[in-house]
C-alpha cells in the first residue's frame, strides 16, 4: 500500500490533453493581406517622402485635373498637385488622429468600466448613469457638438471622436470585469493573502482586457471614418492640409474628375476594412 | 432458467459491429462491437473522452454534421448507421427512447410540462388530445410523481431535478420503446435521488420488457444495475461481458484499475488500520472548533436557513468529513470557516483563535494556517498565469522569504504533488484536470498551513484521476501532519479518507461521530438513506 502511494500516478484525461486545447496558429490569407495594407499605411504616415518624390502642396497648374497615369498614380487635382502625394502626406494626420481618438476612448472608457465593474455599489451606479447619458446622444452628433465648441482642428476632431467612443468601451470593460471578478481564482487569490488591488491588476485585468482590445482595434477603423466625415464637413484642419476626408470633400466639386473622390475614398475603405478584419480575427483567437 | 428467460437472453435487439466515428479528422471511436439483448441492461462505462456519449449519439442518429460513421448498428433489422433520416424519425422516440444527462436543460423553460408532454404523446397511438393527456397523467403517476395534475400545469423551474428526471423518464417510456438510451441519467442529481431514479428505471425495464443502454462513468452504479458491461477507453472496448463476471475477475488491466479506484468497491483502500487517530484523549485539544454556527439569507417569511446551529470539532492531524446533499449547507459552513462569509450566530475558532470579529490583518494571519482546495480546478486557476506563479502567489502575497527561497519552495511544493520542473512554465489551459488539481493542492500547501479545506476536491475529475489525487492527499497528510476538512457528497469516498464525519441536512447536523461508527451503526434515518444510496456490486 505504501509503495502504491509514493509512486504518484499522473493521469491525463484525453478530453483536456494539451494538443487539442492549444490554438491552431494558422493565419488566414485575408488577415495577412489586411496586415500588409496596414503596414503600407503605417509607413506612409511615418515616412511619406520615401513613397513619393512629388510635393503635396505645390503643383503644376498646367497639368491640372489629369486622369491617373504612370506619372500621377491617382491623377492630379485642380491645382495640378499629385493626388497620390497628397494622400500619402495626409496619412500621418488621419492615422494619428484616429489613434488619439481610440486611445482616449480606450483609456477613459476602460477605466470607467474597470472601476464600476470592480467596485460596484454607488460607484457603479454613478458611472453607469454618466455612460447612459453618453449613449443617449448619437455618437457622430456628440462629436460634432464637441468639435464645434473646441474649434475646428483635426486634433479636436480626434478628441471629440474619442469622447463619443467612451461609452462603448466602458460598457464592455464593465461586463468583462464583472465576469472576471466573479471567477473562483479571484477568490482564491484573496485566500492566498492578496489585496483588492492585487486581484484587480493581476487577475481581473489580464482576463478582461482581450475583448476590450479587440473593440479598440475595431474602433480604429470607425474613428478613421468619423474623423474623415468630420474633415469632409470642414471640422478638421483647413487646406492645404490633406486629411483623407478633406480630400474627398474638395474632390467632390469636380464631377469631371471622379478620381479625386474615388482614390482617397478607396484608401479609406481599404484601411477600415483591413482593421475590421484584423479585429475580428483577434476576437476569434481570443475566444478559442 | 425457464424457457421464457432463455429466449429473452438469447434474443438480441441491437447489434453494433465495428462502429467507428470520427469528428473532422479525429477518430474518437475505433471499431466498437457490442450487443444489447432484449430486456437486458447494458452499461457502457468509461471516463471522459472515452467515446461513450458518441456511441449513444450514433445509436440515436444524433451525431453532429461533419462526423463520419462506419460499421453497422443493427436494430431489429434496420442498420442505424446507414438509415436515412426520414426513416430514422419513425424510430426515434417511438422505438428508441432517450433519457438525457441534465433534466434541467432538456425541457423548454418557458412552456408548461403538460404542453411539452403532449408533443411526446403525439408519438403514441392515442387518437385524441384527451386520450393523450390521460396517458401522460397515467405515466406520470407510474414514475412516482404524486400529483400528476400539478406537474402537468407546472413550468420546469417549479420542479426539482429528481422530479424533472421522472417526467423525462415517463415521457420516454410512454410510446413503449424497445430500447432506451440513458446518457448518465443521474449524474446531475443527489445520491439519494440517484438511487430512486435507478430503481425506477429498473422497475420499468422489468415491467415493459425494455432494453436499456446505460451510459455512465460510474463503475459502481454500472456494477449494481447492469446485466452486461462494456468497458471503454479512448474509443476502444477494453473488456466486455456479464457484469458479475467482469466485476469478480476483470481480465484487462484497465478494468482492474477502474475497480480498484472506485471508492464504493474498495472501501478500505486508504485505511492504514494500525492507528485510530480519533481517540486522542481529552487532553488533546480540537484544532478547529465550530460551535452553534448559523447563517440566514433573506428576511421575514422568506428567510432561508442555509446553516442552522452547526457544531463540530476537528483534531489536529485528522480528517473530518462534512457530508450532505446539495442545499445541506456544507459549502456555506466552509465559507464561514475561511472567513469568506460572516456567521449570524456562533463561533468558529482555529487553534484557539476566533476567525470572525477580528481585524482584517488578523483574519489574514488565520488564513495563513487555513488553505482551501476548490471543487473545480478548471475555474480556480487563473488561465493567464504560469504554474510557478500560481503556486508562488501565496508566498508572494504574504512576503515570505527571499525570491530564491520562494522559488525553491514552489519547486518543492510542485514536486510533492508529483509535478516536475517541466510544468513550472505551463499555463492551466495546457494541463489536464488531474494536473490542475495537483497545482491547486500545491498552491494550498506552499504556505505550509496546518489546515487544508478540501471542497469536493475530486468531484469534477474522473475516477482514476480521483484515486491519484486521494492517494496524494493521504500521503501528504501523513508526511506533513495536515488537518483536513473534507467536504463531499460521496459517502464511499468519505469512508475511505475520513476519521470523523458530520452529516448535514437542510443546514442542521443530523449525525456526527467517528466514520466507523456512523457507517456501521447509523443512528439517524437520513444517514441510513444516504448509506443505502451508495451503490454496491451485487
Amino acid at each position: 500500500m505504501s509503495a502504491d502511494l509514493t509512486t504518484v500516478r499522473v493521469t491525463t484525461s484525453p478530453a483536456v490533453r494539451t494538443g487539442k486545447r492549444r490554438r491552431r496558429q494558422v493565419v488566414p490569407p485575408t488577415v495577412l493581406l489586411s496586415f500588409a495594407v496596414l503596414v503600407v499605411v503605417l509607413l506612409w504616415s511615418l515616412a511619406p517622402g520615401v513613397f513619393t518624390g512629388q510635393s503635396a502642396v505645390t503643383g503644376d497648374t498646367a497639368a491640372k485635373l489629369q486622369a491617373p497615369s504612370a506619372a500621377h498614380w491617382f491623377g492630379t487635382d485642380y491645382l495640378g498637385r499629385d493626388l497620390y502625394a497628397r494622400v500619402v502626406h495626409g496619412t500621418a494626420s488621419s492615422v494619428t488622429s484616429a489613434l488619439v481618438a481610440v486611445a482616449i476612448g480606450l483609456v477613459v472608457g476602460g477605466l470607467i468600466g474597470l472601476a464600476s465593474g470592480f467596485l460596484r455599489g454607488w460607484v457603479d451606479v454613478l458611472l453607469g448613469r454618466v455612460v447612459d447619458v453618453l449613449l443617449a446622444i448619437p455618437g457622430f452628433l456628440l462629436a460634432v457638438v464637441i468639435v464645434s465648441s473646441l474649434g475646428f482642428h483635426t486634433i479636436n476632431a480626434a478628441v471629440a471622436t474619442g469622447i463619443s467612443a467612451i461609452a462603448a468601451f466602458a460598457r464592455l470593460a464593465r461586463a468583462e470585469t464583472l465576469k472576471a471578478r466573479g471567477a473562483t481564482f479571484v477568490e482564491a487569490s484573496t485566500l492566498a493573502g492578496g489585496s483588492g488591488a492585487h486581484a484587480l491588476f493581476r487577475h481581473v485585468l489580464p482576463n478582461a482586457y482581450r475583448s476590450v482590445l479587440a473593440l479598440a482595434v475595431l474602433n480604429i477603423g470607425t474613428s478613421i471614418l468619423v474623423i474623415a466625415s468630420l474633415a469632409f464637413l470642414g471640422y478638421g484642419d483647413a487646406p492645404p492640409a490633406s486629411d483623407w476626408g478633406l480630400l474627398v470633400a474638395s474632390g467632390k466639386t469636380y464631377p469631371t474628375a471622379p478620381w479625386l473622390v474615388y482614390a482617397p475614398a478607396v484608401v479609406i475603405v481599404l484601411t477600415v476594412l483591413s482593421v475590421n478584419r484584423i479585429s475580428r480575427w483577434l476576437r476569434k483567437a481570443g475566444r478559442s | 432458467m425457464t424457457v421464457l428467460e432463455e429466449r429473452i437472453t438469447t434474443d438480441t435487439l441491437l447489434t453494433v459491429r465495428g462502429l467507428t466515428v470520427a469528428y473532422g479528422g479525429t477518430e474518437v471511436v475505433h471499431g466498437v462491437d457490442f450487443t444489447v439483448g432484449r430486456g437486458r441492461t447494458v452499461a457502457v462505462i468509461g471516463e471522459s473522452g472515452s467515446g461513450k456519449s458518441t456511441i449513444a449519439k450514433a445509436v440515436l442518429g444524433l451525431l453532429p454534421a461533419g462526423s463520419t460513421v462506419s460499421g453497422s448498428a443493427d436494430f431489429a433489422g434496420d442498420d442505424l448507421v446507414t438509415l436515412p433520416d426520414q426513416r430514422f424519425r419513425t424510430l426515434r422516440g417511438r422505438r428508441i427512447g432517450f433519457i438525457p444527462q441534465d433534466p434541467a436543460t432538456a425541457l423548454n423553460p418557458v412552456r408548461t410540462i403538460g404542453s411539452q408532454a403532449l408533443e411526446a404523446a403525439a408519438l403514441t397511438d392515442a387518437p385524441t388530445t384527451e386520450a393523450r393527456r390521460a396517458a401522460v397523467l397515467a405515466v406520470f403517476e407510474r414514475v412516482g410523481l404524486t400529483d400528476p395534475e400539478r406537474v402537468w400545469r407546472s413550468y420546469p423551474h417549479e420542479l426539482s431535478g429528481g422530479m424533472l428526471q421522472r417526467v423525462l423518464i415517463g415521457l420516454t417510456v410512454l410510446p413503449e420503446p424497445d430500447l432506451v438510451v440513458a446518457d448518465e441519467p443521474t449524474s446531475a442529481l443527489d445520491v439519494t435521488i440517484q438511487k430512486r431514479i435507478l430503481d425506477l428505471l429498473q422497475q420499468l425495464r422489468a415491467e415493459r420488457g425494455i432494453s436499456l443502454l446505460f451510459i455512465t462513468h460510474d463503475l459502481a452504479v454500472a456494477a449494481e444495475r447492469a446485466d452486461d458491461l462494456v468497458v471503454l477507453r479512448d474509443g476502444v472496448v477494453e473488456e466486455q461481458g456479464p457484469a458479475a463476471e467482469v466485476f469478480r475477475a476483470p481480465q484487462s488491466e484497465y478494468a482492474r484499475l477502474l475497480r480498484a479506484d472506485v471508492p464504493a468497491l474498495s472501501p478500505d483502500r486508504y485505511r492504514s488500520g494500525d492507528v485510530d487517530r480519533t481517540d486522542a484523549g481529552p487532553d488533546h485539544p480540537a484544532h478547529i472548533s465550530v460551535s452553534g454556527v448559523a447563517r440566514h439569507y433573506g428576511q421575514g417569511d422568506r428567510t432561508v436557513r442555509a446553516v442552522d446551529g452547526v457544531s463540530f470539532d476537528v483534531r489536529a492531524g485528522t480528517t473530518h468529513a462534512l457530508v450532505g446533499e446539495s442545499g445541506s449547507g456544507k459549502t456555506t459552513t466552509v465559507r464561514m470557516l475561511l472567513g469568506l462569509e460572516r456567521p449570524d450566530a456562533g463561533v468558529i475558532a482555529v487553534d484557539g483563535a476566533e476567525v470572525h470579529g477580528r481585524s482584517k490583518a488578523e483574519l489574514r494571519r488565520v488564513r495563513r494556517q487555513l488553505q482551501l482546495v476548490y471543487q473545480n480546478p478548471f475555474t480556480s486557476l487563473d488561465p493567464t498565469w504560469q504554474v510557478r506563479r500560481i503556486v508562488g502567489e501565496p508566498l508572494d502575497r504574504f512576503r515570505i522569504g527571499t525570491r530564491a527561497s520562494r522559488a525553491a519552495a514552489v519547486r518543492e511544493a510542485l514536486e510533492s504533488v508529483g509535478l516536475d520542473e517541466r510544468y513550472m512554465r505551463r499555463r492551466p489551459t495546457d494541463l489536464s484536470g488531474g494536473q490542475r488539481q495537483r497545482v491547486a493542492i500545491a498552491r494550498a500547501l506552499v504556505l505550509r498551513p496546518e489546515v487544508v479545506v478540501l471542497d469536493e476536491p475530486t468531484s469534477a475529475l474522473d475516477v482514476t484521476v480521483q484515486a491519484g489525487i486521494i492517494g496524494l492527499l493521504t500521503r501528504l497528510q501523513r508526511e506533513l501532519g495536515l488537518t483536513y476538512l473534507f467536504v463531499s457528497h460521496d459517502l464511499a469516498l468519505v469512508r475511505q479518507v475520513a476519521d470523523t464525519v458530520t452529516v448535514l441536512r437542510h443546514g442542521r447536523v443530523v449525525e456526527s461521530g467517528a466514520v466507523e461508527q456512523v457507517f456501521h451503526d447509523p443512528q439517524h434515518e437520513y444517514t441510513r438513506t444516504l448509506l443505502d444510496a451508495v451503490p454496491a456490486a451485487s
